[in-house]
């Protein structure tokens, strides 16, 4: 268990360090077309950002393992998963629904996902909490505070 | 002229003890607490959404209510960085560190009435200090220039270092990141379109706020999501919490107290540093100097002690240059400056000669609002902290709308609600992956301040021929680089004085053994 979740830390670190080498060679090819001052400050950086990218890929690791590590619950990525395509979605439609509707089929949705019972009384619960919500938003910000949402062919 | 001062503080006094300007300090705050606690809705939003209400109004009132929903959003936005690990405001985000984990344990109570009596300290001591020492202070700010603010940025980075211990490199790679970050859009200097990509509407930059929002929110929502949990923590309701944190605060914090309501008061009168770098470095502040200073970030009393002091207290910082000198310490101030000019009010030097009544009023309503919040706050406690109870999925998403909401009401803008959902992935798996989110955010917050001070004082360099007479000899900036450095190096030599103590104490108990 413990040699699983080490060699799980040295995957993520040279992950990690080859992400952000690859990011940053991006950002450098960009620096090299600015001129002076412009360029002064983003080079420092990625600089700086490339040598403890490589500090990371090539230092030898000495990992300690903390009892919070060892306790770490395996992420449940269904529900992660859910949760972001159903963000996703929510944010395609809002602009073409309207905010208060999208976020109404949101709550109601995403919530019965990400929940543990995947019947229909649950759905109901969700949908009547997510009515309660919205009427609580659109009191506190369409009426009282008057703060601007997207607008779509709905509310 | 003292005889003056008295009266004037004598009739700011009696204005303020007015029962229809003490009621609406008391809304200003109430409501200030509630906007600061929805992510997104910032102090300065809170703040810019009041002004068209104190229109009519007389000018003293009408600005005290400015000021008291600043303090109440500076406060709220603590609410939900303990409770779900997302700073309602920017300025609360070092109070997530130790919030949330208490949180966790089940002692929400104890993070909350912390916050609460913390920034009541802070704000008054911030007060005070606009009281007393408004004109003496924003002198000295007005002598900083580009390398002194160069010195600060790089004097507020250096918390870095303590904040990310046992992965140095990870944190001061995040920093690094936040910081390239945030050079996207033009240049300040030279207005040059950097790291667009071609995508034009890049050129405004990356919104903080929204960043802020995805790295701290939506990423948290992410972790809840992921985990098997019903509701955010376990929470029972203890009797005597509200009491008990005063006695353990008054036994054990208080010089730290003292200490983070001075530093966010000094550090809210430099302009352009903001609240949210006094809560940073008073928490370094606070951690250096503890005697286990491991023990931060794992649910310890004393980092919400310095978070939440300072960044109340900077908000009287950074009204000082704002009405002596006519320069906003902050957003929130330079709204609240707005809000004098619409009344015909003009800061500056002879705000005081010309306005003396007024002003006063509107330091001592300044005074009383940070009292009151004392009782606004003990009542809504009672009602916040009942989030923790509610079933995480409606939480989660509840969260994720309000965010949105929050997030397009910047700027009207859904990029900024697609910039919120880009950071909040990249919070989420960077974390998994080692990186520090609050490093990242603290390279955002100072990359403008930084590139700026660091462009301009080398074309000053240029100008005058020597970097080291720019950078290194003038006064304040020494100052600075002498605290960067103790910052740096102290954490190291305090902890292998600990470690030796610790060796000699473990001898001597063989000894006595």
């Amino acid at each position: 268990m413990k040699r699983n979740i080490i060699e799980h830390f040295k995957n993520m670190d040279t992950l990690l360090a080859i992400v952000i080498l690859l990011v940053v060679s991006l950002f450098i090819v960009q620096s090299l077309e600015f001129n002076y001052p412009s360029n002064v400050f983003p080079l420092t950086l990625e600089a700086l950002i490339a040598l403890f990218a490589l500090i990371i890929l090539l230092k030898p690791r000495k990992i300690k393992i903390t009892s919070e590590d060892e306790n770490q619950d395996t992420p449940n990525w269904f529900k992660i998963g859910g949760m972001f395509f159903g963000s996703v979605i929510y944010l395609i439609i809002m602009p073409l629904v309207g905010f208060y509707i999208t976020s109404f089929i949101f709550i109601s949705f995403t919530a019965w996902i990400i929940g543990k019972n995947y019947s229909i009384k649950a759905l109901g619960i969700s949908s009547a909490v997510s009515l309660m919500v919205i009427l609580l938003i659109f009191a506190i910000f369409y009426i009282f505070v008057q703060v601007p949402t997207p607008s779509g062919i709905l509310l | 002229m003292e005889n003056d001062y008295l009266q004037l503080i004598m009739s700011g006094l009696l204005n303020t003890l007015n029962p229809a300007n003490l009621a609406l300090i008391i809304l200003a705050l109430a409501a200030g607490v509630i906007v600061g606690a929805i992510p997104g809705l910032s102090a300065a939003m809170a703040t810019a959404l009041l002004v068209p209400v104190t229109f009519g109004m007389d000018p003293a009132t009408g600005i005290s209510m400015l000021a008291a929903i600043g303090i109440g959003a500076v406060y709220g936005g603590s609410n939900s960085a303990i409770l779900l690990n997302t700073p309602g405001t920017p300025a609360s985000f070092v109070s997530t560190f130790d919030g949330y984990p208490l949180s966790q344990k089940g002692k929400a109570d104890d993070a909350l009435y912390t916050a609460l009596y913390c920034s009541v300290i802070g704000g008054v001591v911030g007060a005070l200090g606009l009281i007393f020492f408004s004109i003496p202070l924003s002198s000295v700010a007005i002598k900083l220039g580009p390398p002194e603010y160069f010195w600060v940025a790089i004097f507020g980075l250096s918390t870095i270092a303590s904040l990310s211990y046992g992965a140095v490199f990870k944190g001061m790679l995040s920093g690094a990141i936040g910081l390239l970050i945030g050079t996207i859009g033009l240049d300040p200097v030279m207005a040059t379109p950097r790291f667009t990509f071609g995508y034009s509407p890049l050129m405004q930059g990356i919104n903080i706020i929204a960043a802020m929002i995805g790295l701290f929110a939506f990423s948290q929502m992410l972790v809840l999501a992921s985990s098997n949990k019903t509701t955010i923590a376990n929470y029972q309701k203890r009797k005597g919490a509200a009491t008990s944190v005063i006695y353990k605060l008054f036994k054990s914090s208080k010089f730290n107290i003292l200490r983070s309501s001075f530093i966010g008061t000094i550090i809210g009168v430099m302009p352009g540093a903001g609240a949210e770098i006094a809560s940073m470095v008073s928490y370094n502040e606070a951690k250096r100097w503890d005697k286990n200073p491991k023990r931060f970030g794992t649910g310890e009393i004393d980092g919400i002690v310095a978070s939440e002091a300072a960044n109340n207290a900077s908000i009287g910082g950074m009204l000082m240059p704002t009405l002596t000198l006519g320069i906003p310490g902050g957003a929130a101030a330079a709204i609240m400056m707005g809000g004098l000019l619409t009344h015909g009010i003009q800061p500056g030097s002879k705000l005081f000669t010309n306005h003396g009544d007024i002003v006063y009023t509107f330091m001592i309503s300044f005074l009383v609002a940070n009292l009151l919040l004392l009782i606004v706050g003990l009542l809504l406690i009672k009602v916040t902290i009942r989030v923790l109870n509610i079933p995480i999925r409606f939480v989660i998403t509840g969260m994720i709308v309000l965010c949105t909401v929050g997030t397009y009401a910047l700027q009207n803008s859904m990029l900024d609600v697609v910039v919120m959902v880009v950071f909040g992935v990249i919070g989420f798996f960077g974390n998994r992956a080692g990186l520090d989110n609050a490093a990242i955010a603290l390279g955002l917050i100072l990359a403008p301040l930084t590139e700026n001070a660091l462009v301009q004082s080398l074309l000053l360099a240029k100008s005058e021929d020597s970097l080291f007479n720019v950078f290194i000899s003038r006064p304040i900036s020494l100052v600075f680089i002498i605290l960067t450095i103790f910052t740096l190096v102290l954490p190291t030599l305090l902890a292998k004085r600990r470690k030796l103590s610790g060796n000699q104490y473990t001898e001597n108990n063989k000894e006595v053994g």
